[in-house]
């Protein structure tokens, strides 16, 4: 019997995927195998990763010049794969600070390049989201940096910050697919895949194709974004098994409605708890500031 | 999709996960970064379990309140 699991990550997948997984766990559409026991460079397996892709770009309506890169590392490596594929040529990046992340990103970032911590929520125990006019960007900044939503704190931004010509970079690991998001406002979108997706070992990367060449010759090839868009992400085997299931969560949203209908069913959710929270004078909730709260 | 929050005292965290547990709800411990309680409603958390929970929470201040 299922159990209902709050975890932040590794978190409760759809019961419908898991079965379907399960279905098809040692014969796969007729195929005799296991989606883990398939190459990556197989028809069947391309065509899973193909229909991921396609689905994923349709749930958030990803324009055609931005790369879908299904990779491996983490939120956490891309705190370092971000720089450097975004800032040769420049010497310094913006960081918003809204919490625990944000400071694990800020932090890694400082090997790579010059951290300008454009504003910060520390002053407040990180429970709101610094509003856009108090930012102190840079200008000609590589990029400006932000975490979606805190996983520890439990801050969320529900609006986009206007960076200008300045690229806008999003951790959206546990924010991702649980709302639309206008992509055509970020350079950048990336996250591990263990929260709102599918199983750990995956990290989605989303990218403007004008970002592409800014990567610092350092760059591990696996984790250069031009050369894994070249490849379609398979310079290395992708975590194949993770995109799968992936895609099979990616066709679960789309059967519920697609983000749009997720999204309603996820402020429902929100207002339930933050109003038991609110009305009780037991419990504190720890995000103060309503319009930050995820 | 993270709520975290707090119980009057920490004392009462421990009791407060193991009734939890008992009504077959989980992984509720807050970060340890920020302690307290951590609900995460992702996408793939029915509303049933987030009205469970907060039945659960009316109760479980009801008792300890
Ligand atoms: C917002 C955010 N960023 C980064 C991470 C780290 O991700 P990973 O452990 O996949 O590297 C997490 C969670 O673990 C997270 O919630």
């Amino acid at each position: 019997m299922r159990i209902f699991n709050f975890s932040a990550g590794p978190a409760v997948l759809p019961e419908e995927v898991l079965r379907t997984a399960a279905a098809e766990m040692l014969d796969w559409h007729g195929s005799g195998m296991s989606v883990m026991e398939m190459s990556h460079r197989g028809k069947e397996f391309i065509a899973i990763a193909e229909q991921a892709e396609a689905d994923l770009r349709a749930l958030l309506a990803i324009p055609a010049n931005y790369k879908v890169l299904f990779l491996q590392g983490g939120a956490i490596g891309e705190n370092a794969i971000v720089p450097m594929n975004l800032v040769h040529g420049f010497t310094v990046a913006d960081y918003v600070n809204t919490g625990e992340w944000s400071k694990k990103s800020l932090k890694e970032a400082k090997k790579y390049v010059n951290v300008n911590v454009a504003a910060s929520a520390e002053d407040r125990a990180f429970s709101y989201v610094p509003e856009r006019a108090t930012w102190q960007l840079t200008p000609g900044a590589a990029y400006v940096h932000i975490c979606s939503n805190e996983t520890i704190g439990g801050v969320e931004y529900h609006w986009t910050p206007d960076t200008g010509d300045v690229p806008l970079v999003a951790d959206m690991s546990s924010q991702i697919l649980s709302r639309p998001v206008d992509v055509a406002k970020y350079g950048v979108i990336y996250g591990g895949a263990q929260k709102n997706i599918g199983p750990a070992g995956l990290t989605i990367v989303v990218v403007r194709d004008d970002l592409l060449d800014r990567a610092l010759p350092i760059t591990p090839s696996a984790f250069h974004w031009k050369e894994q868009a070249a490849a379609d992400s398979m310079l290395n085997t992708p975590p194949t098994y993770a995109i799968y299931i992936a895609g099979l969560v990616f066709r679960w949203l789309l059967a519920q409605g697609g983000v749009a209908a997720i999204e309603q069913r996820n402020i429902a959710k929100a207002k339930l708890l933050y109003d038991c929270l609110d009305a009780s004078g037991f419990y504190r909730a720890r995000c103060g500031a309503r319009t930050a709260r995820g | 999709m993270n709520v975290p929050f707090r119980l009057p005292d920490p004392a009462l965290d421990e009791a407060f996960l193991k009734g939890a547990k008992e009504r077959r709800m989980v992984q509720l411990k807050g970060h340890r970064a920020v302690g307290g309680m951590r609900a995460s409603i992702y996408n793939a958390m029915p509303v049933d379990g987030v009205a469970a929970l907060v039945e659960y929470m009316q109760d479980f201040e009801r008792m300890h309140g």
